[in-house]
């Protein structure tokens, strides 16, 4: 039964590298790796656009009369 | 911060759409989306290069790693646990042992904390190994205690004490036979004592003599092996 | 959803344009809002038993008399109790939760089947307190990391097996273009944890390998819960708040997808190095030894990444709680894990292996680096959750000062406690129970360390229950944190 045992194991483990190939080739022809540097601005958004920082010490400089004049 | 606000530094920052960005106005957020939407079309460069110290400290990583695991493969053999075989070719002839090195560094790791440094015990709990014919006499019963240990009443030198000595043979902690030689021999040449030292094959012939025994010895179980 | 999108288009009206999407972030963080702080409600309840029974463990290795006549507070339950409370309950309901919220975010879809994520999670949370309350009636298992009984184990695959699928599904219905390197770690992330955790389980527990095997797969496996479970959640909380935060890209997104993809590749073999001088051939553990300082690579990469990111702006770094926690966690990610390559190296290795300076290793990986991302993620996402901002820059500043001082105090003394041992250990004219007395005072300043950190999670604890409850201004549509202050333009970067 043993090495039904480490057959199963080594099968899975060919899978897993298996998985990664096909993870490195998806993102290949997908062009997620090209292109990097504009890329990496996807995470800014309009409501939390590039340039500003977005987090604060409550009541310490977050709230600035600009924005409540806007409102 | 590096950079002074007084003295802002000249040059293309100037032209950072994120410093315009910083000083904001309606006018402003509007070029600046203007430019930025106009940018998005615009293919950049795909690869920005490595910076070139860093290809040095990879290549010498991974040069150590081929290095490292060529050093120690132990031969790439699955039944050899010391990675030195095939290096500095081990050839492990176990050297002379002097029993008297060996006895000090085991008393000093097991014994010490019951029968002292100088192997006087404690008073009333832990009796002395200093002088007592327990310990400087007869051969058989020192090894038989340091087997199996001891319970109950004994007497050394006129006092009684009542305390478990904890067996190093086969129930306890497994010590081999020159261990236990080395250990005997140490307490009879130690602090004065001057008795013959006691050899490793004494004590297998005694392993074998009591072997299968489980508990700890009793005064009464060695007294006839007092002499 | 007119309110919101009217909100939106109030406070910036010269991008109307854009409304959509904006309304659309806004959404997406609602539609998060309860899977994710029933997580963090979890976490919370967790990070405190954890600690209570830390320092339980702690005072124990000093005053062995302390509770010692409780039977299910001896120290071998205590110190069990407190990794797996910490690893399972606190460490792995705070990373899922940072984990979805980060997900659908950077996917920017709204959550789609919330109801498999509250499944899971009272799967998650019913297997841990089973798990838990088994060991401390003496059913634990005797494999390091792996000690719930089996009757808990099933639940924790479950639930565990149902965010895979979530995260999946959330992924499959990305609005986004680009997968972000964040992405890539997650998802890594939910695919390795599964596997790892199966495997060990199959050859430890339902059908046991052989022998030394046994000893493989168990530190394969709790080497790799660090490696490739809550590394990867904390490097993709990483690589999201410092620019995000910043708001100015990754210094080098190139370099950053290299680092994914040489931890992938490296990570998984490391576990080995525990196993130095243990009776596994030569070869395995020399790989592993390789693979631990191949470890340099990626995370050199984001050491670099990280800190060619931040310079220049530490003032900002300084006015973010966010950032505050998350940079601290970057930073000892790259000690932490500087420090592992070089413990795998069998020079060193020979003095510190079991001696408590691996013990301060391994927490300056799972509270300094893991941990302080974590509170830095809560710090960030809690208020976009609720809509509401902290209540007391207070309790966040002595948060903390006591999270890093107090794991700072505890590395560093049980660090230098550690070597000493290791060496008063190699020398043998030196008795062992010397050499035990030798490390009490150092076993005292991580008691110390305790309490301060304890007071920390006690200032966060009241910090979020505090939030939760107090209602909301009618005049804070949302919280200032999401006000961009004009008054702080960023720096041209230099």
């Amino acid at each position: 039964m043993e090495w039904l045992f480490y057959l199963i194991a080594f099968i899975v483990a060919l899978c897993i590298t298996f998985t990664g190939a096909w993870a490195l080739r998806w993102a290949v022809r997908q062009g997620q790796l090209s292109n990097l540097e504009e890329q990496s601005r996807s995470i800014f958004t309009e409501e939390e656009p590039e340039g500003r920082q977005s987090d604060f010490f409550p009541g310490r400089g977050g709230s600035s009369r600009r924005s409540r004049r806007q409102r | 911060m590096n950079d002074d606000p007084k003295n802002p530094p000249p040059g293309p920052e100037d032209n950072d759409p994120r410093l315009e960005q910083g000083a904001v106005s309606d006018e402003g957020i509007q070029k600046i989306h203007a430019q930025l939407l106009r940018e998005k079309e615009e293919p950049t460069e795909g690869f920005a290069p490595i910076p070139i110290f860093m290809l040095f400290l990879f290549s010498g990583v991974i040069f150590f790693a081929g290095v490292y695991i060529a050093q120690y493969s132990g031969g790439w053999d699955p039944l050899n646990y010391d990675e030195r075989v095939g290096v500095a070719a081990v050839t492990d002839a176990p050297a002379a042992v002097d029993p008297l090195v060996l006895g000090r560094r085991l008393y000093t790791q097991q014994c010490v904390a019951c029968h002292g440094a100088n192997g006087q015990g404690v008073a009333g709990v832990f009796p002395p190994l200093v002088g007592t014919s327990w310990v400087v006499g007869a051969e058989e019963r020192l090894i038989r205690v340091l087997l199996h240990g001891l319970v109950g009443e004994i007497e050394v030198l006129g006092n009684t004490y009542n305390a478990n000595m904890p067996a190093f043979g086969p129930n306890g902690a497994r010590w081999n036979d020159q261990q236990i030689a080395a250990v005997a021999t140490f307490i009879r040449q130690e602090w004065g004592n001057d008795a013959p030292a006691i050899d490793p094959e004494t004590v297998a012939e005694v392993r074998s003599a009591t072997a299968g025994r489980t508990s700890a010895w009793t005064n009464d179980e060695l007294e006839p092996y007092a002499n | 959803m007119s309110s919101v999108s009217q909100f939106v288009a109030s406070v910036n009206p010269t991008a109307s344009a854009d409304v959509g999407v904006r309304a659309r972030l806004r959404e997406i963080d609602e539609s998060t809002r309860l899977p994710v702080l029933l997580f963090v409600g979890a976490a919370l309840f967790w990070l405190l038993g954890g600690t209570f029974f830390a320092l339980i463990a702690s005072i124990k290795l000093h005053h062995p008399d302390f509770l010692g006549e409780t039977e299910w507070l001896t120290f071998g339950i205590v110190r069990t109790v407190h990794l797996n409370t910490v690893i399972y309950g606190w460490a792995s309901n705070a990373g899922i939760a940072v984990a979805l919220w980060l997900m659908a975010r950077l996917c920017r879809t709204k959550l789609h089947h919330g109801g498999i994520l509250m499944v899971a999670m009272v799967f998650w949370n019913v297997g841990v307190l089973a798990g838990c309350l088994g060991i401390m009636a003496g059913d634990g298992l005797s494999i390091e990391w792996l000690e719930f009984p089996p009757y808990a184990t099933p639940l924790l695959f479950l639930a565990y097996a149902l965010t895979g699928v979530w995260c999946i599904i959330t992924f499959r219905f990305r609005q986004s273009e680009h997968t972000y390197v964040s992405q890539w770690f997650l998802l890594a992330a939910f695919f390795w944890f599964p596997w790892i955790y199966s495997v060990a389980q199959i050859m430890l527990v339902i059908e046991p390998a052989r022998g030394t095997i046994q000893a493989l797969v168990n530190w394969w496996f709790a080497h790799n819960v660090l490696g490739l479970w809550f590394t990867p959640i904390g490097l993709a909380a990483a690589y999201y708040f410092i620019p995000k935060v910043l708001g100015k890209p990754i210094h080098s997104y190139y370099l950053s997808i290299l680092g994914f993809w040489s931890l992938a590749l490296f990570y998984n073999w490391a576990g080995v190095h525990h196993l130095i001088g243990g009776p596994v051939p030569a070869w395995v553990i020399s790989a592993g030894t390789v693979a631990s300082v191949m470890m340099v690579i990626p995370v050199i990469v984001t050491a670099i990444n990280h800190h060619m990111t931040v310079v220049g702006s530490f003032a900002q770094v300084w006015r973010s709680p966010t950032l505050r926690f998350v940079v601290f966690g970057a930073m000892s990610y790259t000690l932490v894990s500087l420090q592992g390559s070089s413990m795998s190296l069998r020079t060193l290795n020979l003095h510190t292996h079991f001696t408590h300076y691996t013990v301060a290793h391994a927490h300056l990986g799972m509270y300094g680096f893991f941990t302080m991302i974590m509170f830095g993620s809560f710090y960030y996402i809690l208020p976009r959750l609720l809509q509401k901002e902290w209540p007391s820059s207070m309790l966040i500043s002595v948060h903390f000062w006591t999270a890093s001082l107090g794991i700072i105090l505890y590395f560093v003394g049980l660090s230098i406690g550690g070597l000493i041992q290791g060496m008063q250990m190699n020398n043998p004219d030196i008795p062992f129970l010397e050499v035990v007395a030798n490390t009490i005072p150092y076993l005292v300043s991580r008691s110390v360390a305790g309490i301060i950190i304890l007071v920390g999670h006690l200032a966060f604890t009241v910090s979020v229950v505090w939030m939760i409850l107090k209602p909301r201004s009618p005049q804070e549509t949302s919280p200032t944190l999401f006000r961009s202050p004009e008054a702080m333009p960023l720096r041209p970067s230099t």
